[in-house]
């Protein structure tokens, strides 16, 4: 960044100014194309190995769910009655729970956000919208079965009664509308390190809304949750793979890339949410997602932990000095982030408690 | 007022040790953590560090607001001087 960008060949910055309809939160100088333009090829040369390995986790949409399978059928005579049903067994669920899962739904409904960070991607990404490459098939089929995702928590919210639909829906849209910050640089090593990570994450968070929903007696909604968090795990085994992969052709920048990522920290895909009133919307969910235990820093951890071991990264031989020091920082940085949200947890004081407009002003405990 | 200079060559130390600094990098009551490769983390390490050698404990809100030998220095001896008084009450 200090020489001229002209004749750079390192990342290019572009300054970030403050214009109408630009997120409500501050986002990073932009780094781009942080890849050396000759590592596209190794993308290339993966088209195949791509086909035969990536493209055997996503399910034909004949043998997928559907959200229809979980809700109410609208053509059928018992729809008010299974309606009610559902409404029955929401008003078993208390608030903060519905915070929660109202922010996931959110989260899950910003997926132009992330088929837009996919396709940032330098020699991955669907280059016509209808690219014939396994990087490109892939990305759009993994749209799709994530649309899913948001179409069914959505649509089961709007059947409970227990949330403001319209303060949910001017949430979605302003959170589209501000995309997301994740710093993955167009570089298609740090973007599917950042996707691995993500990936386990929702796994994670909508495994403990499934159980969550179960223990409140929920048995239908933890089905929901339950299913949406086996479609994360599938993602993530796939997303996983094709960075094990990168560690087995180019260790070195692959390594450096996970350390880079995590020094810069992994952002929730939903950090810049905002519902017109609140400025600390997104802290706030996290603050309730965190005392819930449906998504802490404790999850962060151990997602970062599996990942050091998934990819072996205790057993990487053969790295450059700059490697080696950002093997020596993963191997450490799991029990260093332990240590401090003990510390941080010993000494968390009681939150106040905050209205949230997705479920009408009530009140809920941070 | 500043913090004593015995003060801050314990808290320089510590900086050196937690950062695994080379012996020959200067140190000054002025140098910032981040100036010298420290992150978030190891900021909040470097004042854990902080706790247990003076035997403190500084307050989440006040930890964040340590950016330099000065700032952890003075921090410490106003800590260090109210102590009995916490401990009484």
């Amino acid at each position: 960044a200090s020489s001229s960008p002209a004749l750079s060949s390192g990342p290019k910055e572009v300054e970030s100014l403050k214009k109408p309809f630009t997120p409500p939160r501050e986002v990073h100088v932009q780094v781009l194309h942080s890849m050396p333009p000759q590592k596209i090829e190794i993308f290339k040369s993966m088209e195949n190995w791509a086909e035969e390995n990536l493209l055997i986790h996503l399910k034909d949409v004949e043998k997928s769910w559907q959200p229809q399978d979980f809700l109410p059928d609208p053509a059928s005579d018992g729809f008010e009655d299974q309606v009610r049903e559902l409404r029955e067994r929401a008003r078993e669920l208390p608030d903060d729970y519905f915070v929660v899962l109202v922010g996931d739904m959110i989260t899950e409904e910003a997926l132009p956000t992330y088929q837009t960070m996919l396709n940032t991607l330098d020699g991955v990404r669907d280059e016509t919208g209808a690219s014939p490459t396994s990087w490109a098939i892939w990305t759009r089929a993994w749209t799709a079965e994530e649309n899913r995702h948001g179409d069914l928590l959505n649509k089961y919210l709007y059947l409970s009664g227990r949330v403001d639909m319209r303060q949910i829906e001017k949430t979605i849209q302003y959170l589209i509308g501000s995309g997301m910050d994740p710093r993955t640089e167009n570089n298609p090593y740090l973007g599917f390190i950042y996707t691995s990570f993500q990936e386990r994450a929702t796994f994670i968070s909508h495994g403990n809304t499934a159980r969550q929903a179960k223990e409140h007696g929920d048995i239908k909604l933890a089905q929901i949750c339950g299913t949406i968090a086996a479609d994360e795990k599938r993602h993530e085994t796939a997303y996983t793979k094709i960075v094990e992969k990168l560690f087995e052709i180019d260790p070195d920048g692959t390594v450096m890339a996970f350390a880079d990522m995590m020094r810069k920290k992994i952002s929730m895909p939903a950090h810049l949410m905002y519902d017109g009133r609140n400025d600390n919307l997104f802290d706030n969910f996290s603050s309730v997602a965190q005392r819930l235990g449906v998504y802490t820093a404790k999850d962060y951890a151990d997602i970062l932990e599996f990942l050091v071991g998934r990819w072996k990264i205790q057993d990487l031989t053969g790295l450059s000095g700059e490697g080696n020091k950002a093997q020596d920082y993963l191997c450490g940085l799991a029990p260093r982030i332990k240590r401090l949200d003990e510390r941080a947890q010993a000494r968390a004081k009681k939150g106040p408690k905050i209205p949230f407009s997705w479920i009408h002003d009530r009140e809920v405990q941070l | 007022c500043a913090a004593k200079a015995e003060t801050v060559q314990k808290v320089s130390d510590i900086v050196k040790e937690q950062l695994a600094l080379a012996a020959d990098v200067p140190l000054t009551a002025e140098s910032k953590f981040s100036a010298l490769g420290a992150d978030s983390l190891d900021t909040v390490e470097i004042v854990m560090a902080l706790e247990e050698k003076f035997n403190i404990s500084v307050e989440e809100s006040d930890a964040q607001n340590i950016t330099t030998i000065q700032e952890a220095a003075d921090l410490i001896e106003d800590l260090v001087q109210k102590k009995p008084a916490a401990e009484t009450s």
